[in-house]
């Protein structure tokens, strides 16, 4: 893949954690009832949305990872459109966190609650910012290097607090390293194609990939097919980790501080849907296929 | 608790700075940005309905049915997620992605696209070749290469099977042909 490819892969996964610990932390406030910042938190996430729109033509579904590239190339502006919208991110992210930080029922509501010991963490395998709020050293961008990071200042953001603080410390810290990861991707990106040439793909390759999204580690793996097409595709996103936590963070808790401690993983449900039942008296075992559950949806709804 | 009404304060300038930000919309339009991926539209006086853009297609919400004569393309755009490739795969350009995003509809009748074009079919067996405007395509690209102007001598309105059988038919035709590689 072309260096510029690279870094406009690298420029856009980091403008992705800049508005996703946005979000959480936005979320986050809701769910302990504070619902102001939930609403300020979300209107400082905005401007990365229309700059991702800017340079992707859409808000969220991207679709700019081509095989061999990207789709587009940075717009001619791109050097002048992007760092005054980070600047004012930085800027009023700074605001609001030491408001946050400094916020004594928030810190009530948060230290020392859905903690999940280290211990605990490696063994149920937790990624990401869940991971490293317990102080579990890990970051695919440092430890299994892609895109532009091999040639960027990466920082790995490490808590040792365990609890929903930590997780809150962890995201807010990459929030801002996340700014400084597009600033010094700006600052060293090279010039030169976005796609690499290649001719037909040959069918049955594999391909792996492990990638930290702001979730924690997301993998995937890839078979081509005859005719363009995939022929096996298998994802393991980072919540489907994650959740099997949730026990351990609710165990001996009041049901006041569930909400806040499953948020505090920031599980994405839609990534982790995965369908098989059991029946408990004869142990039988069943997975669902895509068109029983179709049949089953349309009986229900016809 | 001093610092705690010192916090309290801090939160209550940051809403206080901020203003109003609620954006009018929908209650006035809404322009997205220049290079928005919208609702793909399908210019059906470009279009030869190859296929090029139901072979890209992810999703796969191109289909292509021959019947009677006529080929449809029809795009079920439910199921689109606006990467684009359609349009990058397009030989003739003919497709585009607009600034339409308020796609929500009650009727899946609202989200589909349908091209209709006639068929060449194959002088001698009848199976369909192409649409006549692909077939016109090639026979006019092939018109600006004097060395493939034999090519043209009835064998566009061939299907490939029948091509080779004339090939066979039709010996003076081969040789001429393998003169001209030597």
């Amino acid at each position: 893949m072309p260096r510029r490819a690279r870094y406009i892969r690298t420029i856009l996964l980091e403008l992705e954690r800049i508005h996703s610990h946005l979000l959480w932390i936005g979320l986050a406030h809701h769910f302990i009832g504070f619902d102001t910042l939930f609403m300020q938190a979300w209107r400082i996430r905005e401007p990365v949305m229309w700059l991702t729109e800017y340079l992707t033509g859409n808000r969220k579904t991207y679709g700019m990872n081509r095989i061999g590239g990207v789709a587009r190339d940075l717009p001619d502006d791109a050097h002048e459109r992007i760092p005054p919208v980070l600047e004012k991110i930085a800027d009023e992210s700074a605001r609001a966190v030491d408001a946050i930080l400094e916020d004594a029922s928030i810190r009530a509501r948060l230290e020392g609650v859905g903690t999940l010991p280290t211990s605990a963490a490696k063994a149920y395998c937790v990624a990401g910012p869940t991971a490293r709020g317990s102080g579990v050293d890990i970051d695919a961008r440092r430890d299994h290097p892609f895109a532009a990071y091999p040639e960027l200042d990466v920082e790995v953001c490490v808590e040792h607090g365990c609890d929903i603080w930590s997780r809150t410390l962890v995201r807010v810290r990459e929030l801002f390293d996340s700014i400084k990861l597009v600033k010094q991707a700006l600052k060293q990106i090279p010039s030169g194609p976005v796609m690499a040439d290649f001719d037909e793909i040959a069918p049955f390759r594999v391909g792996v990939s492990s990638v930290e999204a702001p979730r924690g580690e997301v993998h995937h793996y890839a078979m081509t097919g005859p005719g363009n097409r995939p022929y096996r595709w298998r994802v393991r996103a980072p919540s489907y980790n994650n959740l099997q936590s949730i026990p351990a963070l609710l165990k001996g808790q009041s049901i006041a501080d569930a909400p806040i401690s499953v948020a505090s993983l920031d599980p994405c449900f839609s990534c982790t849907e995965r369908i098989q039942t059991v029946d408990t008296t004869t142990g039988e075992v069943r997975i669902y296929r895509q068109e029983d559950l179709l049949s089953e949806f349309r009986k229900r709804h016809a | 608790m001093l610092k705690h009404t010192i916090s309290e304060l801090k939160e209550a300038l940051v809403c206080l700075e901020a203003g109003r930000v609620t954006l009018p919309y929908p209650f006035a339009p809404h322009a997205p940005e220049g290079e928005f991926r919208g609702k793909p539209v399908l210019n059906t006086r470009k279009c030869m309905s190859c296929g090029a853009c139901g072979n890209a297609c992810p999703a796969r919400l191109i289909s292509i049915t021959d019947e009677a004569g006529v080929r449809t393309l029809r795009f079920e755009l439910g199921r689109c997620t606006y990467c684009g490739n359609c349009r990058d795969a397009c030989p003739q350009e003919a497709i585009t992605l607009s600034q339409q995003f308020e796609l929500s509809t009650a009727s899946t009748s609202d989200l589909e696209i349908r091209g209709e074009f006639h068929l060449q079919v194959c002088r001698r067996c009848g199976a369909p070749i192409g649409t006549l405007r692909q077939v016109g395509v090639i026979r006019e690209r092939l018109g600006v290469v004097p060395e493939l102007q034999i090519a043209d001598s009835g064998f566009l309105t061939l299907c490939p099977a029948c091509r080779r059988a004339s090939f066979l038919d039709n010996p003076a035709l081969a040789v001429e042909v393998t003169r001209e590689r030597a």
